[in-house]
């Protein structure tokens, strides 16, 4: 099968059709960016970009992820992704970070399409992100000052 | 039809008896046509209703969030249903729910145009008359007329996954087919709705 | 509290028992005797000093960056920077040059200077413990490299600066980066006693510099134990038993082994192990693996009927861990007697990033790569699987994904599973045994299922007058190596963790402790004892107050007299809360002050009263923990305590149905979402006490500070975890 990730084309051979994105990423591709938390879409931490939205690669299989443009955390590039991992890294948001991959491909789809979301629409982009460190609150502030910058045109 | 026949003597009594016998039974099958033709679309109603309140329908006709599961409870992750009824940029619908159909792997179900229906075509708590109504009312259904909705519960992709629903979620209890029957029944007889 | 071993030596009993009151957090406190991890052979001794050789804690390359390797384990708590800082400081480096990597499991170099002769992270004791040993490497390695570019220069070594990662001579106008001298400097013997800075001279030490791990986590390239692949290995997922204690009776394999990818499947003690070339596959090898059961040694019971049970034992005597002065008779003359009952659910721990780890077996020898926290005895029990010396275990430890306790486990259950898998397959090939989120949520090692009965009076003045508390639950330690040490006579200190040693100045006080028993495994969840005990104690004296019609914060100011640093926190907080300053109708302000690992914390939670329930709107907290060494990290401890323990306020438990653990995944374990995070506000007592630790101290005052409140907003009462927001309706 082959696959469309970080802009180049992979060949991956043979495997299972129901295999979920997330393990062609991480087992076929050594893309260990992108985590397995649950499995089941409950907390984000497989969230890739598809043609730009983002998207639970643990809820998608190989069948239906070939012919289509997957950007994982180790590629996402732009003005608005540049702009969240220095908020990110500026504010040191992570603890474990573990879950943070999957936050900043969230953040960043979120920033892509809002340009300085209120705290409500925030919450709604985020809610399915989770944090057991409890990072949310240093998220938020990230978000808002990522926002801050790219209005500024840093 | 009744008329007013002006005859004369017995032959015309009779007559009119006859008449007035014969419209009063065809009056009385119309009557009791009209009597059962809204006792068979209130009888198909109560069989198209359990359908509309089954968890796979009514769990996205809310009027905030969906629901999820047969036990209705609150969709987890959270999610809200945003401007356009497909989620919000960060957490759209199609971020977990696939338009290629249900993945088994992390039991989401999916279909083509995955979405809410709009808020004004929620059913959450509505009793069944007026739940009746509200999909009858064009300015609630979309400006569907009745042959509108028969074809959306005919055609429409979340209507058949519905059927299909994947992982453990309960199918609706009778063929789709027999459903769309039941709908047409239910307008052909005039599409009548309890109180 | 000292205690006479076996032998005869005294001992202190350490990590997650109760400690005394102030000053113990400089001594090294030693383990007994009974040395359940020791390494073959070894005598147990009291404790060598302190290691500072830089060559055992720092590398600099010629590239002039300096990597400190860190005995500690980074589960996100951030120690990892502070270790480097307290390095730094002493060094004179400059902070963009600083690196971490994991040490070795060589314990003898890396032991917790306060348990003993063990490697491992816990007891929130890495900074207490490294606060000397750490700036002393530091200060050493500054004087190898002094005396280096002295020799190097023929210059007094007196006239040599050091600063910012430079050493220079200014009259002779010469200086060497880090780098060029480190080659020599590590050739200099270690000076056998070095001296710190003053406090006023910290350049480092207090600020809020940036993590050392930000980036890479930030960018996807951290690597964590999931992430890593040894050449061939095979991943391995076990089916374990849907009821704790039940054992394999028959498997049929032939499905599962039909599955392309599956390359094998073990029995081992813990299950069945489906051994594949990739996660997925082996997944779909456990789904169709059939087995069938031996479930009469199982934990068969609903979690109703076992806390029937603690009811039950609850009302005969228990072991007095407690007794002082006469609390029944106290509470025979006090004039009001408040009597009431918390149960606490088992709860998992969680961590985003699920158990996994690798091993490889080679003669004489195993390596495993894995997010180890207690590498003593991980060593220790994957060598015994392996019929090794612990020695012979070679344990390269990862960054973890989170722990909360979990990867802390003085069973090393997952490493022991890892070696019988290993052993299983004669280590033909590296095992990387992965456990799914199911696994995790339902594979036991919970927070013991707890309950609390308590009585207390007041004396006409509003007085205390009597305190009786029973605590139910099952014992993290007996049955395990550390039973000896730390649940003697069944005894196991750790369940009373944080009442039996209250700063509350209480004459009467009575506690008594229960061990139940269930082959279900327990384990400590962040804070210990302390995430139950602080929630009754604190619910306690709040009704109390209210009863005496004193003010809550008042009357706690009334027990702590002798406890300033305790006093300070709880009025900090109140003071930066407003406390006093009325609130609107349905809202209300609610304090808890609990000190837990010599750390004192003090929260105000504000909440509103909404339809369904409740809203936590915001935490002011006050927090003394000695020095900060970074005060950006200990907020963020603060919030992430914050954000990890209101999951446990609001609604997670884990409950069992006839001994099966209904809960699967994050749906109905459903941990602090992103909109329900309160704002936090933390304040830190400015402090030059030695460092007590941050990671778990926050927990303990959530849950009471948000009960207070939700009961000064409805006048009800909520007393067990998680809280049933119904109630107030």
């Amino acid at each position: 099968m082959k696959f469309n990730v970080n802009g180049q084309e992979h060949n991956v051979g043979d495997i299972d059709r129901d295999m979920p994105l997330l393990w062609v990423l991480r087992d076929r591709l050594g893309l260990t960016g992108t985590k397995y938390g649950c499995g089941r879409a409950q907390c984000g931490a497989c969230t890739v970009h598809i043609n730009g939205a983002a998207v639970r690669s643990c809820s998608l299989s190989a069948r239906d992820a070939e012919g289509k443009k997957i950007v994982t955390i180790e590629a996402v590039s732009g003005r608005v992704a540049d702009a969240v991992r220095s908020a990110w890294q500026r504010l040191d948001v992570v603890q474990c970070g573990y879950c943070q991959s999957g936050q900043i491909m969230t953040a960043i789809s979120l920033l892509s399409n809002i340009r300085k979301p209120t705290d409500a629409e925030i919450d709604a982009a985020m809610d399915g992100n989770i944090c057991r460190c409890g990072t949310y609150i240093r998220i938020r502030k990230a978000i808002h000052e990522a926002a801050w910058s790219i209005a500024q045109g840093r | 039809m009744r008329g007013i026949v002006i005859g004369a003597g017995a032959s015309t009594g009779l007559a009119l008896l006859v008449w007035v016998l014969a419209a009063s039974i065809w009056s009385g099958e119309a009557t009791s046509q009209r009597h059962s033709d809204r006792e068979a679309s209130l009888a198909a109603w109560d069989r198209v209703v359990t359908v509309l309140q089954h968890p796979r329908c009514s769990n996205c006709h809310q009027p905030k969030e969906p629901l999820q599961g047969d036990s209705r409870r609150r969709h987890s992750p959270r999610v809200v249903r945003g401007r356009d009824n497909m989620g919000v940029p960060g957490m759209r619908c199609g971020s977990c729910h696939s338009e290629h159909g249900n993945n088994e792997a992390s039991r989401v179900p999916g279909a083509a145009d995955w979405k809410m229906p709009p808020r004004s075509m929620s059913w959450a708590r509505l009793p069944i008359g007026q739940l009746c109504r509200a999909l009858k009312d064009p300015t609630k259904n979309g400006r569907r007329s009745l042959n509108g909705i028969v074809k959306h519960m005919q055609e429409d992709s979340l209507v058949h996954w519905s059927w299909e629903p994947g992982g453990t979620r309960e199918s609706i209890g009778m063929p789709h087919d027999v459903f769309v029957e039941l709908v047409e029944e239910w307008v052909r007889s005039g599409a009548h709705c309890p109180d | 509290m000292m205690r006479t071993s076996k032998h005869g030596r005294p001992w202190t009993p350490t990590r997650r028992s109760f400690l005394k009151d102030a000053g113990t957090t400089a001594a090294a406190l030693v383990l007994g005797v009974h040395s359940p991890f020791a390494e073959s052979g070894q005598a147990a001794s009291p404790p060598a000093p302190a290691i500072f050789d830089p060559n055992v804690f720092l590398r600099i390359d010629p590239d002039n960056t300096v990597t400190i390797l860190s005995k500690h384990f980074e589960m996100g708590q951030g120690i990892t920077t502070g270790l480097a800082t307290l390095v730094a400081e002493e060094l004179e480096a400059d902070w963009s040059q600083m690196r971490v990597a994991f040490a070795p499991n060589k314990p003898q170099l890396y032991r917790n200077l306060m348990y003993g002769p063990y490697m491992l992270t816990g007891g929130s004791a890495s900074l207490a413990n490294s606060w000397e040993q750490m700036r002393k490497v530091g200060a050493a390695a500054r004087n190898m490299l002094t005396t280096a570019a002295a020799s190097r220069w023929e210059v007094p070594a007196g006239e040599i600066v050091v600063a910012k990662g430079v050493v220079s001579h200014r009259a002779s106008k010469r200086s060497a980066t880090f780098g060029e001298l480190a080659a020599d400097a590590m050739k200099v013997p270690v000076p056998r006693d070095v001296e710190l800075k003053e406090p006023k001279d910290w350049k480092l030490i207090g600020k809020r510099l940036a993590r050392l791990d930000s980036v890479a986590k930030a960018t996807g390239s951290a690597k964590y134990a999931l992430d890593m692949r040894r050449p061939g290995e095979l991943i391995a997922v076990v089916r374990r038993p849907d009821c704790f204690g039940a054992k394999v009776l028959s498997f049929d394999d032939r499905y599962a082994r039909s599955i392309p990818g599956v390359i094998d499947v073990v029995r081992i003690p813990s299950g069945v192990a489906v051994l594949a070339t990739d996660v997925w596959s082996a997944m779909a090898g456990r789904d169709v693996l059939r087995i069938t059961w031996d479930t009469s040694t199982a934990e068969l019971r609903s979690t109703s009927e076992i806390l029937e049970e603690y009811g039950r034992l609850a009302e005969a005597s228990g072991t007095q861990a407690v007794r002082r002065g006469d609390a029944a008779a106290a509470l025979a003359k006090a004039t009001h007697v408040l009597e009431a009952e918390f149960t606490f659910p088992y709860l998992a721990h969680a961590p985003m990033e699920p158990i996994n780890g690798i091993m490889e077996l080679r003669p004489g020898g195993a390596e495993i790569w894995s997010g180890c926290q207690v590498q003593s005895a991980d060593a220790h029990f994957a060598a015994k699987v392996l019929g090794l010396a612990p020695e012979q275990v070679k344990i390269n430890t990862l960054l973890g994904g989170g722990s909360f306790g979990r990867r802390g486990n003085p069973h090393g259950d997952w490493i022991a599973e890892l070696a019988e898998i290993a052993k299983a397959i004669d280590g033909r090939a590296p095992v990387h045994v992965v456990w799914t989120r199911e696994d995790d949520i339902k594979g036991g090692y919970y927070r013991p299922l707890t309950l609390h009965r308590v009585k207390v009076g007041l004396d006409a003045s509003g007085q205390l007058s009597g305190w009786q508390h029973k605590v139910v639950c099952q014992s993290i330690f007996v049955g395990t190596p550390l039973e000896e040490e730390m649940a003697k006579d069944g005894f196991d200190r750790g369940s009373v963790g944080g009442l039996a040693d209250t700063p509350y100045d209480i004459p009467d006080l009575s506690v008594e402790s229960y061990n139940a028993w269930s082959p279900l495994p327990v384990l400590w969840w962040r804070s210990v004892a302390h995430n139950h005990t602080a929630h009754v104690i604190e619910t306690m004296l709040d009704e109390l107050a209210r009863r005496a019609r004193k003010d809550p914060v008042a009357f706690r100011q009334s027990l702590l007299a002798n406890h300033p640093r305790d006093l300070t926190v709880l009025s900090l907080a109140a003071q930066k809360a407003g406390w006093g300053r009325p609130m609107a109708r349905g809202r209300g302000r609610g304090m808890a002050c609990h000190r837990s690992f010599n750390t004192r914390v003090a929260m105000v939670a504000e909440v509103t009263v909404t339809r369904p329930g409740y809203r936590v709107d915001r935490i002011i907290c006050a927090v003394d923990c000695g020095v900060a060494v970074n005060p950006g990290i200990v907020e963020a401890q603060i919030e992430g305590a914050v954000g990890f323990a209101l999951s446990s306020v609001l609604r997670n438990a884990i409950t069992l149905d006839k001994g099966v653990v209904e809960q699967a995944n994050f749906d109905d374990y459903d941990p602090t979402r992103f909109s329900e995070m309160p704002k936090v506000e933390v304040h830190i007592v400015k402090s030059l006490a030695a460092p007590s630790g941050i990671g778990e101290p926050g927990v303990p005052p959530l849950a009471p500070a948000i009960g207070n409140a939700i009961a000064a907003a409805t006048g009800k009462r909520l007393y067990s975890l998680p809280f049933d927001s119904s109630l107030l309706h």
